[in-house]
């Protein structure tokens, strides 16, 4: 599936939060959207989730509206992890993980089906949280809470995932990780757009990148084209340095 | 089976525990009062058909309605202090209640009263849904319901403090403080399609509201239709609550205290916690009931104070526990 936002001008107040933005979520590819804060990455995203309603352009699933699919449609299609983790009651861990599996019920009653039991379980493994299952979600260290979050959004099974800071409060190991399902997923054909504050890791592991500044894109296309010194220097208004360090892309400022 | 696949083994237990006990409560409450305990015959048929089955039934769908109600509230709200009341339509109803004794209405024709509270509490659903709108959120909702609650709350004493019959003024206070007694089968008649509808209602926001742990936005990411659950959960309300309370009078706390002292059972799902709730509202005010006619059988004590002296105490205790749980 592809996901494409042309031209969207989100508005709020009388200030433009997103100006004639246009990006696409291609099948196989991880596209990071980065900027200084305030730049619009999380209502990019939202706008890509079909959430935010745009005052001009249009987003396009497989060239349908989004805002004009049913919620059920769009909810198998799109799964989006937002960049706040409330948890509001003190559910376990796999009663939050099956959550990703409302939109693939039959009817409200329906209990758990076999897939669904396998989505969940296979969710619940890929972000490490099995051993977690039977314990109150609310219980767990921030940076567990986001991986059972996260596997929420896997186990709904869409072939759009969309995050919003995915690796915030994450260990390395565990952020690496991440990327690493990430990676095989869009191996598998998903299309996958994240929005990030660490360039290290969006320019080690995304395949493509928008940088977003004041709501405009700055720059779009192959991470290694858009991630440049000179360009993240211009959006982020503070000298910036990219190389690689044991092999590893890494990205510093200066300052 | 379908309700072996909906809920878990424990839940079966549970719900099963719960039945067993509304089901002796009923027994129970059809078998006591002034008129002695046993089963009845020849005059004492009459007092079981006219007087305890009605009082029996209105506390089973008025027990499951406001427990059920408090649970989905609770929900939707995201808030374990959210109960009926807080939505404005209690309030309404009262309003609608008491100003029908005031006009003299509730004495020329019975049935007044609960037509005026029916009619109170359709007026502040309208008046929340203007005032909260489609789309706001949980906290328009509050804002809205607390208001009109207030406005309604502010009213009644206008009415209490305008009312120059002082039988009239204690008959508003006694109302206002909740009854079952002295209700007919024509009350049951009146309110039961109207809290029937209104439960069936609330028992379908279920995985909406387990959607809504993850936030408003998750939940939408969920395929949930935010507008329409707000729809579901105001028009549920008012009609269960609505039709409760202009029968009964304001009960407190049975919406309050009967999903929380539940809730750890179900693991704190809020879908698992509406048909648990919505039998335990029942098992709470059958008991209030049967207690109200055991301690004082000619009738001093008010059953909505009850639930209140009752719940109080629970409430406390839930407070104290939840404290020493977030300091462990």
């Amino acid at each position: 599936m592809r996901l494409a936002a042309e031209n969207i001008v989100v508005r709020f107040k009388d200030r433009n939060i997103l100006n004639r933005v246009t990006v696409a979520i291609e099948p196989g590819r991880i596209t990071a959207i980065v900027g200084p804060n305030g730049a619009g990455k999380s209502t990019l995203v939202r706008a890509l989730a079909g959430l935010q309603p745009c005052a001009a352009g249009i987003v396009l699933l497989d060239g349908r509206e989004i805002g004009r699919l049913t919620a059920t449609e769009r909810a198998r299609a799109v799964a989006y992890l937002p960049q706040d983790r409330q948890l509001n009651w003190p559910l376990s861990v796999r009663a939050i993980v099956s959550l990703g599996r409302l939109p693939h019920r039959v009817s409200p009653a329906a209990g758990e089906s076999a897939a669904d039991a396998q989505a969940i379980n296979t969710a619940m493994r890929a972000m490490d949280v099995a051993v977690f299952a039977v314990r109150p979600a609310t219980e767990l260290s921030g940076g567990e809470r986001a991986r059972v979050l996260f596997a929420r959004a896997l186990a709904q099974e869409a072939q759009i995932l969309l995050a919003d800071e995915p690796t915030a409060g994450l260990d390395p190991a565990h952020a690496l990780e991440l990327f690493g399902i990430l990676t095989r997923l869009a191996a598998k054909g998903r299309g996958i757009a994240i929005a990030l504050h660490d360039l290290s890791l969006a320019a080690r592991f995304c395949s493509d990148a928008v940088i977003l500044t004041g709501g405009r894109v700055l720059a779009a296309g192959e991470t290694r084209d858009v991630l440049t010194a000179e360009r993240l220097t211009a959006a982020f208004g503070v000298a910036m340095a990219v190389g690689t360090l044991a092999d590893v892309p890494v990205v510093v400022p200066k300052g | 089976m379908k309700l072996a696949q909906t809920f878990n083994g424990a839940d079966q237990k549970l719900l099963g525990g719960l039945s067993v006990l509304m089901l002796a409560l009923t027994l129970l409450s059809l078998a006591i009062g002034p008129a002695g305990f046993g089963l009845p015959r020849g005059a004492a048929f009459l007092i079981l058909t006219e007087i305890r089955l009605p009082r029996t039934l209105l506390a089973l769908l008025i027990g499951s309605a406001l427990g059920l109600t408090g649970a989905v509230l609770q929900g939707y709200l995201r808030n374990p202090l959210a109960e009926p009341g807080l939505i404005g339509i209690t309030g309404g109803a009262g309003l609608g209640a008491v100003l029908m004794i005031h006009t003299g209405a509730a004495a020329a024709l019975a049935l007044a009263l609960p037509l005026g509270g029916m009619l109170g509490a359709l007026a502040a659903t309208l008046l929340v849904l203007l005032l909260a709108g489609e789309r706001g959120g949980a906290l328009t909702l509050i804002l809205a319901g607390v208001a009109v609650g207030s406005l309604a709350t502010a009213l009644i004493s206008l009415v209490l403090s305008l009312s120059r019959n002082p039988f009239a003024a204690v008959e508003m206070v006694f109302w206002l403080l909740g009854s079952l007694a002295d209700r007919s089968l024509t009350h049951v008649w009146l309110a039961a399609p109207f809290m029937l509808v209104g439960i069936a209602l609330l028992l379908r926001t279920g995985p909406p509201l387990d959607a809504l742990t993850l936030g408003e936005e998750a939940a939408d990411n969920l395929g949930i239709d935010l507008a329409a659950l707000r729809r579901l959960v105001i028009a549920g309300a008012a009609l269960a609550v609505g039709a409760a309370t202009a029968i009964a009078g304001t009960i407190g706390f049975v919406g309050l205290v009967v999903p929380h002292l539940l809730r750890p059972f179900v693991g704190h799902q809020p879908s698992r916690l509406l048909p648990a709730s919505l039998l335990g509202g029942a098992c709470l005010l059958l008991a209030a009931d049967i207690a109200l006619r055991l301690v004082t059988p000619s009738g001093e004590l008010r059953l909505g104070v009850l639930t209140a002296i009752i719940g109080t105490p629970l409430f406390l205790w839930l407070v104290w526990r939840t404290r020493s749980e977030l300091q462990a």
